[in-house]
């Protein structure tokens, strides 16, 4: 119930910004300024409505306890933290070596031995690069950090 | 004409390009509706940036070959295993294990794969046969009316599907704020953009519903890892399933009892499959001679969800082609392909593309029963997909998700924005509301608003008592309010009783 209070409030907090954002909207023109505030400021103002209508529904509920156990809380967490710093190496490092790096890594780090990791990278890396840049020729990002390696790729 | 067209679209997937990649798709369908809690909507989801550039009559029916047959994947796990492949696969083992477990399974899967088959080819022949209806239907609806069902799509998408009004509506209204960053299309004014130029263009499609759907779904398998666990695959399961095949024949009023709810609950937007198994297994249950059998495993019990499920695949069709108001959740992302393709559905379409949109009718029919013929097939391989770990699952689609989010317009902001949205498609999902209408919201917030402003201009404030948009918008105000409305009129009505007394 504790999360949903809060996930409530940041729906109000949003539709509060966006209707203060939209006031600020300004236009050469005096109808084109009310169209573009019109909507946001009506979602704005509905979303802040339906939110407080939540909160109140929410709040009134009998305080039950929150059940989610505390490992399963740390399982959601690293998982996120997974995927977020996997777009941060490939910001990095670039598409290919982040997924050798990437699947590797997991593997190694959930109980798989050395070499089925080290194997796991590296078909995640050459599958990266053949499918996506070779054959339907994404044009991968290579990271701001200069490697060598990339100059060797065809 | 109508006839043509559909003889037309038949005739596109007659091609070369269309032939090597049905079964590739379909397999791939098997695949993800096979893995447990991912289903369609996802399998759907991952295609979607890679259809970028494609020519429209070989990506959407792609999408629908792909989407068909996982539904009836799904089926499988949840007779064998006890575990649903998707939630319109739910009520398939209410009657389905039980069967299993007493030595029934192959029966249950022979059942449940020709209901399949069978329904969806069912709702197929139903949506040809409301078509012509549609089609001057669509002619009846102005730019007012249509902005009108926009409205009723979201509303119903929202509100339908969950138990709560409010979350709905909270979803919906969210994917539509969403939607206006980005430079007005009739003022060029810039909102919400922070002096951005990269949100100048508004977010991007795919990394918005990538991070919507897929993302939440990779934190719940690496919560839950391997959904099998240890439950073991039942033997000689190949045994009985031509008895299951038979007994969809001995029970034909009820698959095409069951077929036609399907098709009908389809046709409304919002409601989709998940609703319609339930409905079809409760009539089933109803109309049976036996209804105290029913969750001990009986055929009926799966036949009725399987035959309703797929049908629902062709009925919900009708709205998203005709309307751009998809049927359910997954033509939610059908209608995303239409965008990302460049095609509009509604009105137009019927008119522009019928041989298209027939088209799509045909690749369901052919999708959905080569995936059942491959899994009736193959049933103990297609089963073993149920059992490949997580470890290997989650970084393998992790990193499809993230190259389909930075393949669509090459900027690594769309894998903030992909980030982002997976934040927010986790919570909504964690706290029950409807990430459909989210995106939604956020699909057609472009068309709300430019629908709306062309009424205003063209009819005033007053096009909102034009007939079909009263009744449409009074419908809406009817689903939010039904239950005050309820308790109202029972009070009123025991009021007036009380008085005559």
């Amino acid at each position: 119930m504790k999360g949903h209070v809060y996930f409530l409030l940041a729906i109000l907090l949003l539709g509060i910004a966006s209707i203060y954002l939209a006031l600020q909207i300004s236009a050469f023109i005096p109808t084109y300024q009310f169209k573009a505030q019109l909507l946001p400021v009506v979602f704005g103002i509905v979303l802040v409505i339906l939110s407080v209508v939540g909160l109140v529904v929410e709040l009134k509920k009998k305080a039950a306890k929150e059940t989610k156990a505390p490992k399963e809380v740390t399982t959601i967490i690293i998982a996120a933290a997974w995927l977020i710093g996997f777009v941060v190496l490939i910001f990095l490092i670039g598409f290919v070596l982040a997924a050798l790096l990437f699947g590797g890594a997991y593997f190694k780090l959930h109980n798989r031995g050395w070499i089925g990791s080290i194997a796991f990278g590296l078909v995640m890396g050459i599958f990266t690069y053949v499918v996506f840049d070779l054959l339907l020729g994404v044009d991968l990002y290579q990271g701001v950090i200069y490697i060598p390696f990339y100059r060797f790729l065809p | 004409m109508i006839f043509e067209a559909f003889i037309q679209g038949g005739l596109l997937l007659v091609r070369p390009e269309i032939l090597l990649i049905l079964l590739p798709a379909t397999i791939y369908g098997i695949v993800i509706g096979i893995l447990p809690g991912i289903g369609g909507l996802f399998a759907v989801t991952m295609l979607l940036p890679f259809i970028y550039g494609l020519d429209p009559k070989f990506a959407l029916p792609l999408l629908v070959f792909v989407s068909a047959p996982s539904l009836s994947a799904g089926s499988l796990t949840a007779v064998l295993l006890n575990i649903p492949g998707d939630a319109p696969n739910a009520a398939t083992l209410l009657d389905g294990y039980p069967m299993t477990k007493k030595g029934q399974g192959g029966r249950a899967v022979g059942a449940a794969l020709t209901s399949s088959a069978m329904g969806g080819l069912v709702g197929v022949v139903l949506a040809l046969a409301v078509m012509p209806a549609l089609m001057v239907m669509v002619k009846v609806m102005k730019t007012p009316e249509v902005w009108a069902l926009i409205v009723v799509g979201i509303a119903f998408v929202g509100i339908l599907g969950r138990r709560s009004v409010n979350k709905g509506l909270i979803s919906g209204v969210l994917g539509l704020l969403i939607s206006l960053i980005g430079c007005q299309a009739n003022t060029g004014a810039a909102r919400f953009t922070f002096g951005s130029a990269f949100l100048y263009d508004g977010l991007a499609l795919i990394p918005v519903v990538l991070g919507i759907f897929a993302l939440p779904e990779l934190i719940e398998m690496a919560k839950t890892g391997s959904v099998t666990g240890k439950t073991k695959l039942p033997k000689g399961i190949e045994r009985d399933v031509m008895e299951g095949i038979k007994d969809v024949f001995r029970h034909y009023w009820l698959h095409i009892r069951s077929s036609l709810i399907g098709f009908g609950v389809g046709a409304i937007p919002g409601i989709g499959a998940g609703t319609s198994i339930f409905v079809s297994y409760g009539q089933a249950m109803k109309t049976s001679k036996h209804p105290e059998l029913f969750g001990t495993g009986i055929v009926e019990g799966v036949i009725a969800p399987e035959s309703a499920n797929n049908a629902c695949h062709g009925g919900a069709l009708l709205p998203t082609i005709g309307f751009g108001v998809p049927g359910s959740a997954g033509m939610t992302l059908l209608l995303a392909g239409f965008m990302i393709v460049g095609l509009v559905p509604g009105p137009t379409m019927l008119s522009e593309h019928a041989d298209i949109a027939f088209s799509l009718l045909w690749a369901s029919a052919i999708g959905n029963t080569l995936g059942c013929l491959i899994c009736l097939v193959f049933i103990r391989h297609a089963v073993k997909i149920a059992y490949v770990s997580a470890d290997y699952l989650l970084p393998i689609i992790g990193l499809l998700v993230v190259v389909g989010a930075f393949a669509y317009n090459h900027y690594m902001m769309d894998l903030g924005v992909l980030i982002a949205a997976g934040v927010t498609g986790y919570f909504l999902n964690r706290f029950g509301y409807s990430r459909a209408a989210f995106i939604l919201g956020f699909i057609l917030g472009y068309r709300f608003e430019k629908y709306l402003f062309t009424a205003l201009a063209a009819y005033g404030p007053a096009f909102l008592l034009r007939p079909i948009v009263l009744v449409l918008l009074a419908l809406v105000v009817y689903v939010i309010a039904s239950k005050q409305i309820n308790v109202g009129a029972a009070k009123l009505f025991r009021l007036v009783r009380g008085e005559q007394r």
